[in-house]
């Protein structure tokens, strides 16, 4: 059984032989492979090779292609910087009042900041791979791009002071999400995950989410499917349990789960959709190998009965979390009977 | 309590901060002292949003609605010609380099303002040294860090050892923010991790009780 068949059966509900183990392993494979985070940031060919190797290293069930929360709006005019040993910072939002919104754009994608790099980097990937391991492609969802490319706080004062304002440019932030996911589709991505960390319950209200964020990640992931996607993974971060009804959707295959949701409630809530998480990602670089192993036994046991689950950190583990740890979670499930 | 206490404390609690406004302004001119606007209506809504902090799920979103109405009605009670006096000391607030949003510091900001503390803020990308040498020339009670992605703790771990390098033992580090929740104030070195940005008030508070008891 390949890595993409064993992910297609959890997802299924009719999962045989070991569990399906995913850490959300991004730029840690960098620091694995003793490269600079600045050039696996920067480089389609240092993100495949850190990549595999990671594979190589631990055998989990998938391989990464996201370069940081920067890539779209960089891509949209934002100016980033780039420290050698971190992910960029925003130095300048392409928005910066009212009147930039009527210039905005939707840019070619293909050509734009780092998304030729991000291509290249899933086609190295899919030529090494073929259909034997999911290429699974992070882009950001709509009120991350907004928020990526005005500022938080502007994004969230303008969606309560001039909504239409909002509404138009939420728009636009899905055309592009919608655009760029096609994109990394074509270029070998089996499963898109639509990450959307600014649509945060912990951030904006469920009824907001609900009325006005929902429908777009409905609209994309529709869009990702007639792409010729495997499977739509959707990861909005925080405690989600407010809008598990709002997520709980046909177009989600996959639901993420931070370490802050029960996954108890979880297994319970979501009946019909495969749900990955929860351990917490600073835990593999703060903790122990025992207490990563004993953590994942305790989440394969609890959804042994209900199926549907793929073991993963809740979101990106940290840039220097102990390999010992990482290969402990793999351990928990190739130890699994 | 009068009615347009009441009034303004729902205003700010719902967000409205034009309707909160109108409310001092009218208070005010009915002869309502500055005082009382604070300790009866301002800061009665600030201890309500705390308890709504804590146990319901509050978002930023209307947190940050509230922290909005809060500050325009501080601007009409204290007009910028006629500056407020602090009375309960002095915090440093920073987002070390790399935090992404500072979002989380400017609400701690507002909240700590409304309640009688004075904010030196060091803004967002903050370096630690830029930090260490505004808590030597400030000589703050503290300092309040935010940090929203795992990246920045190394950063933050090295806050207290710088201080008590250079004697400044005393001065109590604060943090919160989502990628620092994951783990302990011992881990992180912090004398204090919080929750909720109404946690750090909390801490600070009863830190300057217990500062002013033993003077």
């Amino acid at each position: 059984m390949t890595k993409t068949q064993r992910v297609k059966s959890a997802v299924s509900f009719n999962q045989a032989g070991k569990p399906v183990v995913i850490p959300q392993i991004l730029a840690h494979s960098a620091v694995l492979s003793n490269v600079p985070i600045k050039e696996y940031l920067t480089s389609g060919k240092t993100l495949a090779k850190c990549q595999l190797n990671a594979l190589k290293q631990y055998d989990h069930d998938g391989l990464f292609a996201f370069f940081d929360l920067g890539l779209e709006a960089e891509a949209l005019g934002t100016k980033l910087f780039y420290p050698d040993r971190d992910y960029p910072n925003i130095k300048r939002y392409v928005i910066q009042d009212a009147s930039d919104i009527t210039l905005l754009t939707l840019p070619k994608i293909n050509d734009a900041g780092r998304t030729p790099e991000l291509l290249e980097a899933i086609k190295i990937m899919k030529a090494e791979v073929g259909s034997q391991v999911p290429i699974i492609g992070i882009f950001s969802g709509p009120m991350t791009i907004l928020t990526q490319i005005m500022g938080m706080e502007k994004a969230l004062f303008l969606a309560v002071d001039e909504l239409d304002t909002f509404l138009t440019l939420l728009n636009f932030t899905t055309s592009f999400a919608v655009e760029l996911a096609r994109l990394m589709i074509h270029a070998g991505v089996s499963v898109p995950v639509l990450f959307d960390p600014s649509a945060s319950p912990e951030i904006i209200p469920p009824q907001f989410f609900r009325e006005f964020v929902q429908p777009k990640i409905r609209e994309i992931l529709l869009e990702t499917k007639k792409a010729g996607c495997l499977f739509n993974w959707l990861n909005i971060t925080g405690d989600i349990t407010t809008i598990f009804p709002f997520v709980n959707i046909p177009e989600v295959d996959i639901l993420n789960i931070d370490y802050s949701v029960d996954p108890e409630i979880a297994a319970e809530k979501i009946q019909q959709t495969c749900i990955d998480g929860n351990i917490k990602p600073l835990s593999f670089q703060e903790e122990s190998e025992q207490f990563i192993f004993d953590k994942a036994k305790r989440l394969l046991k609890l959804f042994q009965r209900r199926k549907g689950f793929i073991l993963s950190s809740g979101c990106e583990i940290p840039f220097d979390s102990k390999p010992e740890n990482v290969k402990a979670m793999v351990k928990a499930a190739s130890s699994w009977e | 309590m009068n009615n347009n206490l009441n009034r303004l404390i729902d205003c700010l609690i719902e967000g409205d901060q034009k309707a909160a406004v109108d409310e001092t302004k009218s208070l005010l001119e009915s002869g309502t002292p500055v005082e009382i606007v604070i300790s009866h209506g301002v800061e009665q809504a600030m201890s309500q949003l705390d308890n709504k902090c804590t146990v319901e799920q509050f978002n930023l979103l209307e947190i940050m609605l509230s922290g909005r109405a809060v500050m325009g009605v501080m601007n009409v009670l204290y007009p910028p010609n006629q500056a407020r006096v602090y009375t309960k000391g002095k915090v440093v607030l920073a987002t070390l380099e790399g935090a992404v949003h500072d979002l989380g510091k400017n609400i701690l900001r507002m909240i700590l303002q409304t309640n009688g503390y004075e904010v030196i803020d060091c803004g967002k990308d903050c370096p630690v040294d830029k930090l260490v040498n505004t808590v030597k020339d400030e000589k703050p009670i503290a300092v309040g860090l935010s940090g929203l992605i795992t990246t920045v703790i190394p950063k933050i771990v090295t806050v207290k050892s710088r201080l008590m390098e250079i004697g400044l033992d005393e001065v109590k580090v604060m943090a919160g923010g989502a990628a620092l929740k994951q783990s302990t104030a011992e881990r992180l070195n912090l004398d204090f991790l919080a929750q909720t940005a109404f946690d750090s008030l909390n801490y600070l508070s009863g830190f300057s009780r217990r500062l002013k008891d033993s003077n």
